[in-house]
Formats: C-alpha cells, sequence, structure tokens
C-alpha cells in the first residue's frame, strides 16, 4: 500500500476518531514520529512491529550506542563451547534497509521530556511524538563491596554481553584441573533468573568435557533460593558429581567483600579463592531512564499494565529489563513480548489502528548439559495493579532424556526466530 | 474428559461462532477462507513469531505459516484439551477462547510460508 493513501486514510479517520478518543496524535505535517531508545531485544522489536504494521504511516527512529548487538541469551551456550561468538551477534542493517527504520548508532545523553525530545551525546536532537525506552540494565557496582567497572577486567561480570563475554570465557577455558572457580550470584531483582545457574552448569561442561573433574565451581548466592533449583541440583548431581556447589546465605552468613588483586570473595563463613571469579552484581534499569526521571525507589520503571505505558509520562512507554513488568521475569523473551504490546499502544495513538487487550508470554529455556535443557514459561494478562500470570508451567525433575532434548532443539528454533523477530 | 470433538460440538453450539469458521471445522469443507477477526489474529500472532520462524527451521519448532485454518484450529484445540503434548502450547492455550484461535486461524491462513 502507498503510504501517501495510507495517511490519508489515518488522517481522515483520525480527525473523526480525534473527538471521541484521545489521545490520538495526528501531525498535520508530516509522519507522526516515534523514537525507540535502545536496539536490544524490547526496543529492536518495537522497532521493527512498529515500522512493519504501520506500513510507512510512522516515521521510526532507532537509537543504539553500538553498531553491533550480542545477544545475552545464548551467550551461556557460547561459553559452553555450543555456540561461536559470531552466531550470537547480530548488525541492524535490516531494520533499516527492509523496514525503512532510521537507525542511529550513537549514545543518547538525555530525554528532554518537555521539549519531546531525545539529546544525544553529540548535543544533536531527535524529537518524538512517542518515545519508547528499552535500555536494558546498568549494574550496581558496589552492591558488592570491592567491585567497580576497573575490577570487572580482573572479575568479569559478562551481564552485559559482548567483550566482558569473551573475556569471561577465555578465563574459563584456562582453568586448570583441581582449581576453582567462584561467582557471586546477584540478588533480586535481576536479568534473566535462571542465568547464573545455566551459566555454572556451562562452566562445569566445559571442565568436565576436558577431563578436569576435580576442578569445581562454587556458587555464593546472596538469595536463600532460586529459579529452578530443584531441576539445576538434579542436574549438577547427575551431570556434574561433587563439581557444582552452590551456597545460600544461611550458609555463607552473607557476601563481605571481593578482592581483584587476590582473586578472592570474603563471607561470614570464610574466604573463597578462585582461579576465576565471575561477580554479577545488583541491578537497575539503565541509567537514561533514572535521568529522565522514568524510575521509582526501586531502581526500575512503574508502567500501565494494559499498554506498557509510563506512569511518568504518557507520551513514553518502557520496555524490557528496565519496566517494572509485575509476574514477569526479566529476559528477553519478555523484553520481546511487552515491545509488542508497546507498538500496539504507540500505533492506537498515532493512527487509526485498533488496541486489543494487553497479552503476554514468556518461556526461558536453560541448558543444564548436552541435550538436557529445561524450561519454565508463564501466559501474563494486564490485571488492574500489574502484569499478572494467567497461567504457568515448568520443567519437572525426573522428566525423560528425549522430552529433556526436545527442548534444546525447541530452543534453537526460539533463537533463531526470536533474533529475526527483533533484528529482521 | 473434552475431546476434540466435544469441542467442536461444543463449538457449533455456540451462535457467536462465525459461520466460516463452523465450515472451516468440517473436514468436507471447500477452500480455505478466513472466519475470524484477522486484524485481531494479527496482533495475537506476535507472540507466536516469538518462537515459530516463517522460513525454514534449525531446531524442531514447525512453521505455522500458511497453515489451513482447520488444521490450525485442531491443532490448537488438541494442545488446549490435552491430547497433544507440549508444555508450552498447552500453556499458551489454556489462555486462547475460541475467538482468538479463529482469529489466529484467519491471519496465518492469510499469509503465504517464505
Ligand atoms: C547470561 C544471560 C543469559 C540470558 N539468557 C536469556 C535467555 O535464555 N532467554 C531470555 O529470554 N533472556 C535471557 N537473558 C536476558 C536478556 O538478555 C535480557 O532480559 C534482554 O536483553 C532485555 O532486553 P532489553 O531490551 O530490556 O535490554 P538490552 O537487550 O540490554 O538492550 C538495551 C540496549 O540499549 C542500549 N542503550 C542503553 N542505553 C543507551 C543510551 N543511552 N544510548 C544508546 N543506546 C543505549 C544498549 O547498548 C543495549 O543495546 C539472559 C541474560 C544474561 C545476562
Amino acid at each position: 500500500m502507498l503510504p501517501l493513501s495510507r495517511r490519508r486514510f489515518g488522517l481522515i479517520s483520525g480527525a473523526t476518531l480525534a473527538g471521541l478518543a484521545a489521545p490520538n496524535v495526528l501531525r498535520a505535517q508530516g509522519k507522526p514520529r516515534v523514537v525507540v531508545l535502545g536496539g536490544g531485544a524490547g526496543g529492536g522489536t518495537a522497532a521493527r512491529q512498529i515500522a512493519k504494521d504501520s506500513a510507512g504511516a510512522i516515521d521510526v527512529t532507532l537509537i543504539e550506542q553500538n553498531a553491533r548487538y550480542t545477544t545475552c541469551f545464548f551467550s551461556n551456550l557460547y561459553l559452553g563451547g555450543f555456540r561461536d561468538f559470531d552466531s550470537i551477534t547480530h548488525g541492524y542493517d535490516k531494520l533499516a534497509s527492509g523496514y525503512g527504520i532510521k537507525v542511529v548508532n550513537a549514545r543518547a545523553a538525555a530525554v528532554d521530556r518537555d521539549a519531546k525530545q531525545v539529546v544525544m551525546a553529540d548535543g544533536s536532537k531527535v524529537p518524538y511524538d512517542r518515545l519508547v525506552v528499552s535500555p536494558g540494565i546498568d549494574l550496581i557496582w558496589d552492591s558488592v563491596p570491592g567491585y567497580s567497572e576497573a575490577a570487572s577486567e580482573t572479575m568479569p561480570h559478562a551481564w552485559k554481553a559482548g567483550p566482558q563475554t569473551r573475556l569471561l570465557k577465555a578465563r574459563l577455558d584456562a582453568v586448570e584441573n583441581g582449581q576453582q572457580i567462584v561467582m557471586v550470584a546477584p540478588p533480586n531483582p535481576y536479568r534473566c533468573p535462571p542465568g547464573p545457574y545455566e551459566r555454572a552448569s556451562m562452566m562445569a561442561h566445559v571442565l568436565k568435557a576436558k577431563g578436569h573433574t576435580g576442578a569445581k565451581v562454587v556458587i555464593l548466592d546472596p538469595k536463600p533460593k532460586f529459579s529452578k533449583q530443584g531441576l539445576f541440583a538434579e542436574g549438577w548431581e547427575k551431570h556434574y558429581p561433587g563439581m557444582v556447589e552452590w551456597y545460600g546465605p544461611d550458609v555463607h552468613g552473607g557476601i563481605k567483600a571481593v578482592d581483584p588483586a587476590s582473586g578472592t570473595v570474603t563471607t561470614d563463613l570464610d574466604t573463597f579463592k578462585g582461579a576465576l571469579v565471575n561477580v554479577i552484581p545488583a541491578q537497575r534499569a539503565g541509567t537514561i531512564a533514572a535521568e529522565a526521571g522514568l524510575t521509582d525507589a526501586s531502581g526500575f520503571c512503574p508502567i500501565d499494565p494494559n499498554s506498557m505505558r509510563s506512569k511518568a509520562d504518557e507520551s513514553i512507554f518502557v520496555v524490557g529489563d528496565a519496566s517494572i513488568a509485575g509476574d514477569m521475569p526479566k529476559s528477553a523473551f519478555s523484553a520481546n513480548s511487552q515491545a509488542k504490546v508497546a507498538a500496539m499502544a504507540v500505533r492506537g495513538d498515532l493512527t487509526d489502528s485498533r488496541v486489543f487487550p494487553a497479552r503476554y508470554s514468556n518461556t526461558c529455556w536453560s541448558l543444564i548439559a548436552p541435550n538436557d535443557d529445561v524450561k519454565v514459561g508463564a501466559q501474563y494478562t494486564a490485571s488492574e495493579t500489574k502484569i499478572a500470570s494467567a497461567s504457568s508451567f515448568v520443567s519437572q525433575t525426573g522428566e525423560p532424556a528425549d522430552l529433556r532434548q526436545h527442548n534444546y532443539t525447541e530452543s534453537l528454533s526460539w533463537y533463531e526466530s526470536i533474533t529475526a523477530d527483533i533484528f529482521g | 474428559m473434552t475431546t476434540a470433538g466435544h469441542l467442536r460440538r461444543a463449538l457449533l453450539a455456540v451462535p457467536a461462532v462465525p459461520v466460516l469458521l463452523l465450515a472451516e471445522l468440517s473436514p468436507a469443507s471447500g477452500p480455505a477462507a478466513p472466519a475470524g477477526d484477522p486484524v485481531y489474529g494479527e496482533y495475537l500472532s506476535t507472540q507466536c513469531v516469538t518462537c515459530h520462524h516463517s522460513g525454514a527451521s534449525e531446531g524442531s519448532i514447525p512453521p505455522i505459516v500458511g497453515l489451513p485454518p482447520s488444521a490450525f484450529v485442531d491443532a490448537l484445540l488438541s494442545y488446549k484439551n490435552g491430547e497433544r503434548e507440549n508444555q508450552v502450547m498447552r500453556n499458551v492455550t489454556s489462555t486462547l477462547g475460541l475467538e482468538e484461535i479463529s482469529a489466529l486461524a484467519a491471519y496465518f491462513a492469510s499469509l503465504s510460508p517464505n
């Protein structure tokens, strides 16, 4: 369909609608403008979905500081040797060429909500009628005393994918038999609840595959329990007996400090020395969301569960890890799902397209060992106060091997589909 | 216990179900014609394509683009009533009503696989 006829249609029916349904923004001059801040799981999806569904009626700009995006999802499979780095890294070419999205590869410095524009680090301005914010998380470095951005060169977090992921892999591959890896797990809420434990599994797999069964992975956790705990515990016992140890706060008594120089983690119980120490600190919404005044005291962004619209600004939507998404975990699947609800609401605001009740979904697969994959998932709807789980499932202990293998092949399909859904 | 047959009969008893969907549910029906609301289906479909790729697939999740509505409805109903195994699909269909299933069937049938 020609953009012109499409726009005319929008203008005519919009004029009728304007009196009935606010807020219908129809620009007399030019197309309505949507800016998406952050080209990850949430932002890529939102930009593509809005551009695709509006078929030229909306002008879409995607702001992303990096030219290429390495997915945190499947980065544990890269650590385990199941994927290469290129296969988890994606560019923005298709979003630009296939969907007419204007991709701005630069850092946004601020959101000027009064003037409705994003201010770029170089001072240039990108005006919007609607803004979708999906900056992911930032790490709270000092949530672990002794840890810092500089310390992450010695004790990688690898909780944002890229150079950190490669560093962790290089360090993992250098661990010798008899040595110990120490992981400091994060407190809730954080991106990918099963992620640390899938990572510990992949570390143990790499060690075991080299015959380093005298090496081990020690997890020091600030949480008394964790996602899919029974499934991981069963898997570790089965595949890596004696190689993975998990200590909750009732055992270690509290994580006191890390020391990058000596490679140690001190707890109330003891000091743990690691040939590799992986520190995953506490997390909050990406800095730009906080500086734009979109966060609350929790460090994350309150949203309307019907639309992902920010509670602080009706022209702004927040999706993905930065949002407070009720019962939904912080995952790429969730971010992708939320972005679709936001895309529908944005189009409803700016054109005459229909708006339906919000529905969300999530499934998280975790690989414990080759062909032994477990999953957890749920469907969600908007309740009055939050995004609420409507039905859920989780893998069970003692499941047959063929089911676990099927889960793994399913996860491969999912990765292929979701990355096409995000990046085109 | 509800079987797919029971559900389909139940469906036939619901006056609100679009006539064309009923035709689709009968194996003797003619060429596929969309019955549900394809615009609603398009919105709902966004949650399907996170896993179901439109092209060839490396893993085990089957493509669903271009499926005839009858096959599509049958498949979803058989997950919904527990005849067919798959934790994700049973969970997904548990929250889909007839309106949603027919809308999805109409939308996916309107696309051609690439
Ligand atoms: C080890 C690990 C494993 C995981 N496994 C899974 C999994 O199996 N399944 C799953 O569903 N999820 C998984 N996740 C979680 C998933 O990666 C995140 O939940 C998801 O990436 C969130 O998407 P987002 O859009 O909120 O943020 P992100 O994907 O982080 O995207 C944010 C983007 O915004 C950009 N940005 C931020 N600020 C600015 C700025 N000021 N200017 C310009 N650009 C900016 C960033 O560069 C980034 O590209 C995993 C995470 C980890 C760490």
